[in-house]
């Protein structure tokens, strides 16, 4: 990490030198994601990513102009933004993030149309995706109590929205104390640091604001069953688990090597975190999935995610698979840390989710000390948590391919 | 070196030759990386519906055996491979360490392609269960009937998608005198990237090879149909209420006059979020979430690609937005535009190892060099509006395409939708 800084506004920031390349990444995250969306909004926090973009068209130009490339993506706990350009664009980048702050009122027009491009997003992302939307949509309501609603939205579940409660939930959450802004690449810090204090210095923070405090939550007791119609192209079952919290980041990692692990030795899909590991705070989920045999009974899943769970706890698995499992994310985290959008993505992510600037680096460092014995430990924890058991009856509603 | 109003693209330090055993090494630095990239790609066009079969089930099972697994989770190396309708790839992200340790592996594999009998049954499982996804799939639908519009029953594609009765004839035998016999003779890249010299990462890799012989021979290809006329059609197979659309336009090939002209005046049509079919089609309309642009090469004919998946209550809204996409010639802030978006957008992938290795790797297969890679930087930067203009205007026509309706309700649209 080359530095940080805080503005007068509140606005975290973090600068990371990388290789002279030309290239430079700029991430902005809002500590607001699906979780903030208010009772009765499913979906309000991402239609308000897609509503900010529509309303800087001017952003698309100049990014595009340039041969870079934007993308933004609402998470559990927060909403990122993040743009890699030619070093040159970045002064306009920056101009343009800040005015993402100050976002006015939209029409009813181009609400509609933003209502509609995010409808399209879900039909075509996650709808015609095998296990795209699980830890989403079904996971959370199967093993919390009190789960929020389908954060990706809809056209009907978004219909009774106005300009006004984007607006509100903007003014609210995409705020320079709520917000953090890195840049990785090729920038000097003092540079970067300079542009930043010139585009963002005037952006008023408004009134201190409280740490965003994590909404209560409870697990579900047993192993709740559920039953979805769609969501794969053919029958299939997903076995979901509570991921232990963040701040306990040893235990956090073993869980994940431990269904990875178990995933690799029993041929079974994995996801791990609600997106990806880290991505969230707690609580974090995960499952084991695959397609059912012609009338297999959707608890054989089930009992093949936790036989291999077992396998793990009780070191019946080669030791050398789960130390692949360190070693291969531990190798993913140094590729990153040297490319400019992928660092800026994570040490946003680490710093508004975690306070942690130094996360990914903290996580390599983690990953280096656990052993065969913690995983495992881990593994064992897992098939003592709460669990749950989806059952997919596929888009065909007939039998596997 | 090309630059451009602030836009300079450095060349990329290579180093090229033979390997030992015949393969076609490129090493490359990139700067800053703390890792490794590998691709290594085996021309592998299917002339027969077995070929097809074979080459999925290969790409599904060359690297399933659980000694390599293990050899490769020991270096921290993910590794895939796979077989696409003209070749078989195989990628590698590793450690600085582990990156020649990760070469000989692959290399050993490739040498000597022994999958077991359950790999292959696994493999062959897989393969089958995509297959079926594959034909089900509108995009797949599209571009068969785009494909069968242009070429007819002699369309290369008709043996992308392996039939059920080739994979059953797929053997532990059969395969590995498949693999053997084309790992053996067929041409092969090897493209390697990391932060080192380049030629200390040639001389490294081609000692990584060692043990790896082909004869490097040109597969035999079988020369194209004579294209049919520019035409449209009309495919049921969609979700309910769902659409694709697929527009094909004939363009230059990579090697000839008028190549990066095309480019430029195609990015105006349908390259990135301020294209004309994006910002019509989606900021504007709200129709679509994304407009996919792309080139498709088959057997060395190019063909610009428009594709877009929608709502069939907005079909005729959106071929009537397309129409006029396509009517007027680009202006000249429009080439200006896209001719920054597309150098710019090369110095931001020479950011990423792995985007430059595949890149490395995709041009080297096309029989291309870093010389033609100059060449046609150089070319973007500096050919006249006129030019993209005149390219436009002659060649990215709604008249003078093929495209391609895949719906649930296979009606004849008005307004000069696909019939």
């Amino acid at each position: 990490m080359s530095a940080t800084h805080t503005l007068p506004n509140g606005l975290r920031v973090a600068v990371d030198q990388l290789a002279s390349t030309g290239v430079v990444a700029v991430s902005v995250a809002y500590r607001a994601g699906m979780r903030s969306d208010p009772p009765g909004a499913s979906g309000l926090a991402h239609l308000a990513e897609h509503v900010s973009f529509g309303a800087l068209a001017r952003y698309t130009e100049v990014v595009d102009a340039a041969g870079g490339a934007t993308s933004a993506a609402t998470h559990s706990d927060h909403t990122e933004f993040a743009t890699v350009v030619p070093a040159p664009a970045v002064p306009e980048v920056l101009g343009l993030e800040a005015r993402r702050m100050r976002l006015g009122p939209i029409s009813h027009e181009e609400l509609t149309r933003q209502v509609r491009v995010l409808d399209e997003e879900v039909r075509t992302q996650i709808d015609g995706q095998d296990f795209a939307g699980h830890t989403v949509r079904d996971l959370p309501h199967l093993l919390l109590r009190d789960a929020p609603g389908d954060g990706y939205g809809s056209a009907p579940a978004l219909a009774h929205v106005t300009p006004a409660d984007v607006a509100a939930f903007t003014s609210r959450h995409y705020r320079p104390p709520t917000a953090v802004l890195t840049l990785a690449g090729d920038i000097a810090p003092d540079t970067a640091l300079a542009l930043v204090e010139d585009a963002f210095g005037d952006v008023d923070g408004g009134a201190p604001a409280p740490a965003p405090a994590d909404e209560p939550w409870t697990a579900r007791d047993g192993q709740p069953l559920g039953t979805r119609a769609e969501g794969a192209s053919a029958p299939a079952a997903v076995r979901g688990f509570l991921l232990p919290p963040v701040t306990e980041l040893a235990a956090y990692l073993a869980a994940v090597l431990a269904l990875r692990t178990a995933a690799t030795l029993r041929g079974l899909v994995c996801r791990t975190g609600v997106f990806e590991p880290l991505a969230a705070r707690t609580p974090d989920l995960a499952f084991l999935a695959r397609y059912l045999t012609a009338g297999e009974d959707p608890r054989r899943v089930a009992e093949d995610a936790d036989a291999a769970l077992s396998d793990v706890a009780a070191l019946r698995v080669p030791a050398a698979a789960v130390r692949a499992q360190a070693l291969r994310w531990r190798r993913r985290l140094e590729g990153e840390s040297a490319e400019p959008l992928p660092r800026a993505r994570g040490l946003a992510r680490g710093m508004v989710l975690h306070d942690d600037a130094e996360l990914p680096d903290r996580v390599s460092r983690t990953l280096a000390a656990l052993g065969e014995d913690e995983v495992a430990a881990a593994a064992a924890a897992l098939i003592q948590a709460p669990r749950a058991l989806l059952h997919v009856l596929g888009r065909a509603g007939g039998e596997r391919p | 070196m090309t630059a451009l109003a602030g836009l300079t693209t450095r060349p990329l330090e290579t180093v090229s030759g033979d390997a030992p055993g015949g393969q076609a090494l490129t090493a490359v630095r990139v700067p800053g990386a703390r890792t490794a990239e590998m691709r290594v790609v085996v021309a592998l066009p299917r002339a027969s519906d077995a070929e097809a079969a074979h080459a999925d089930v290969l790409g599904h099972c060359l690297l399933a055996a659980p000694d390599v697994q293990e050899r490769l989770g020991t270096l921290g190396t993910d590794a895939s491979a796979g077989a696409d309708p003209r070749r078989l790839t195989v990628a590698a992200s590793a450690t600085l360490e582990g990156w020649t340790g990760t070469l000989a592996a692959l290399t050993a594999v490739l040498a000597d392609p022994d999958p077991s009998p359950d790999a292959v049954g696994l493999a062959c499982g897989a393969t089958a269960r995509g297959a079926l996804l594959a034909l089900m799939h509108p995009g797949h639908l599209a571009r068969s009937a785009v494909h069968h519009l242009i070429w007819g029953h002699g369309a290369p594609s008709r043996f992308d998608v392996p039939s059920s009765a080739a994979l059953g004839e797929v053997s532990a035998g059969s395969l590995r005198r498949f693999a053997h016999h084309r790992l053996g003779t067929a041409p092969a890249h090897v493209v390697v990237g990391g932060p080192d010299p380049a030629a200390e990462t040639w001389d490294r890799a081609a000692a990584a090879l060692t043990g790896w012989t082909t004869s490097a021979t040109p597969p035999a290809v079988a020369p194209l149909p004579r294209r049919g006329p520019f035409a449209r059609t009309l495919v049921g197979g969609g979700a309910p209420g769902r659409s694709r659309l697929r527009l094909a336009m004939p363009s230059p090939a990579r090697h000839e006059p008028g190549y990066a002209a095309a480019r430029l005046s195609a990015a105006v049509l349908a390259g990135g979020p301020a294209s004309r079919l994006y910002r019509r089609l989606r900021d504007e309309l709200g129709l679509v979430y994304s407009v996919n642009h792309a080139t498709e090469t088959v057997a060395g004919e190019v063909l610009d690609i428009v594709d877009v998946d929608l709502r069939t209550a907005d079909v005729e809204e959106a071929v009537a937005a397309l129409a006029d996409a396509l009517t007027a010639p680009p202006t000249e802030e429009e080439v200006e535009r896209v001719r920054r978006r597309v150098l710019g957008s090369q110095l931001v992938a020479r950011s990423s190892l792995a985007a430059t290795v595949g890149a490395l790797a995709d041009l080297r297969a096309e029989g291309l060099d870093q010389a033609w890679s100059d060449r046609y930087t150089a070319a973007l930067a500096h050919v006249p509006v006129v030019e993209v203009q005149a390219d436009a205007v002659s060649r990215v026509r709604p008249e003078r395409s093929w495209s391609a309706l895949v719906t649930d309700h296979p009606q004849p649209t008005p307004n000069g939708g696909p019939e």
